[in-house]
């Protein structure tokens, strides 16, 4: 399975996700991503900014992190073997965090190995 | 910096930005009592009441120490229509809270034998004679809602540290609680005027037991320490309070 079918799998499989992207943390680009909807290019910039904002950049320790408000939920994992990249989670504040963190682990090793 | 372990049987902290906001809280306890308990309160300034409450009334105040206000109302049972009997209450709970901006609540269930024949009075008469609002508005402040939270995730949360109006308190397990500073000294402060909440959960790549967690609402931040397997718990018990 290709990393794109892996990461529309995630996304239809967790209630109230809106866009999984896998993103290089060092260059500040998504690799690839899902949604229902097309994203401009503007805004999957912006969520590198934020990914490499939360995770503390391509070389921190931050291995995984939930930034949580009223309006959203984003969920972030690094990989494992590779610490530049990173799976990116958007979605409904009442997304099922322990879920989310459980499937992007599982996409994670898959990519990674 | 207090450091007590979470859940001690010693009670628990009310707080309130304001005299008036801790009185409401305190009225709100008594409001909550509908079998017979007392209620002792305890100040950061050594000033303590106990009062024996049921049915959602405060029927005697059995004792109050640290300052005369409290100490003159000792053996009292209120009573709505005695002369005076508002003015005392109002001085009584005011010497209660002075300069504190949370006090400490315990009960004690075990005295169950009041004597019936008092009515004393009820927590709308209590509050009119405090002067405090019923406004529900005042369940969305800062200190409301983290103090509601706080009791929802004792088993969650290794050791948390409060920020709030200026004033810092922590509890939990000294490790976990050293960590969580070092984590929370990374972040920014608290955007003062904020009037929405931000949760931002953090866990190392190579060490660290759990996520340190900075909850912030309107300029305040209640910090935590999880383990990996209760941030769903956590986050639900969060959502859950919002929503009570």
């Amino acid at each position: 399975m290709t990393i794109l079918h892996q990461l529309d799998e995630l996304r239809t499989g967790l209630p109230g996700t809106e866009v999984v992207a896998y993103v290089d943390l060092g260059a500040g680009m998504v690799l690839g991503w899902s949604s229902a909807m097309v994203q401009p290019q503007e805004w999957l910039d912006e969520l590198c900014v934020s990914a490499n904002e939360i995770l503390g950049g391509a070389g921190a320790d931050t291995g995984e992190a939930i930034k949580l408000s009223a309006t959203g939920a984003m969920v972030l994992l690094r990989a494992p073997d590779a610490p530049a990249e990173a799976l990116c989670i958007v979605g409904a504040p009442d997304i099922d965090l322990d879920a989310a963190r459980y499937k992007a682990r599982t996409v994670l090793e898959n990519v990674t190995e | 910096m207090a450091a007590a372990g979470l859940g001690e049987p010693g009670g628990r902290q009310l707080r309130g930005s304001n005299a008036k906001l801790l009185l409401r809280r305190i009225v709100g306890e008594i409001d909550y009592a509908v079998m017979p308990r007392r209620v002792v309160i305890e100040s950061p300034a050594g000033r303590e009441a106990h009062l024996d409450v049921a049915n959602r009334r405060l029927l005697r105040i059995e004792a109050g120490l640290g300052h005369p206000a409290l100490e003159r109302l000792t053996g009292t049972a209120p009573d709505k229509n005695a002369e005076g009997q508002a003015e005392a209450l109002r001085v009584f709970f005011e010497a209660l809270v002075e300069g504190a901006k949370s006090v400490r609540i315990r009960f004690d269930t075990s005295k169950t034998a009041f004597d019936p024949t008092q009515s004393g009075i009820s927590t709308e008469t209590l509050s009119q004679a405090l002067g405090v609002s019923t406004d529900p508005a005042d369940q969305s402040e800062p200190a409301v809602l983290f103090d509601s939270f706080l009791s929802k995730i004792q088993e969650d949360a290794m050791a948390w540290v409060l920020m709030l109006d200026g004033e810092r308190e922590a509890s939990g397990d000294p490790d976990a609680l050293e960590l969580l500073e070092t984590a929370l000294a990374g972040l920014a402060d608290p955007e003062p005027n904020a009037t929405s909440w931000t949760m931002l959960a953090l866990r190392p790549a190579t060490s660290g037991p759990g996520f340190a967690v900075a909850l912030d609402l309107g300029g305040a931040r209640l910090g935590m320490a999880v383990p990996p397997d209760r941030m769903g718990h956590l986050t639900d018990a969060w959502r859950a309070t919002l929503d009570s």
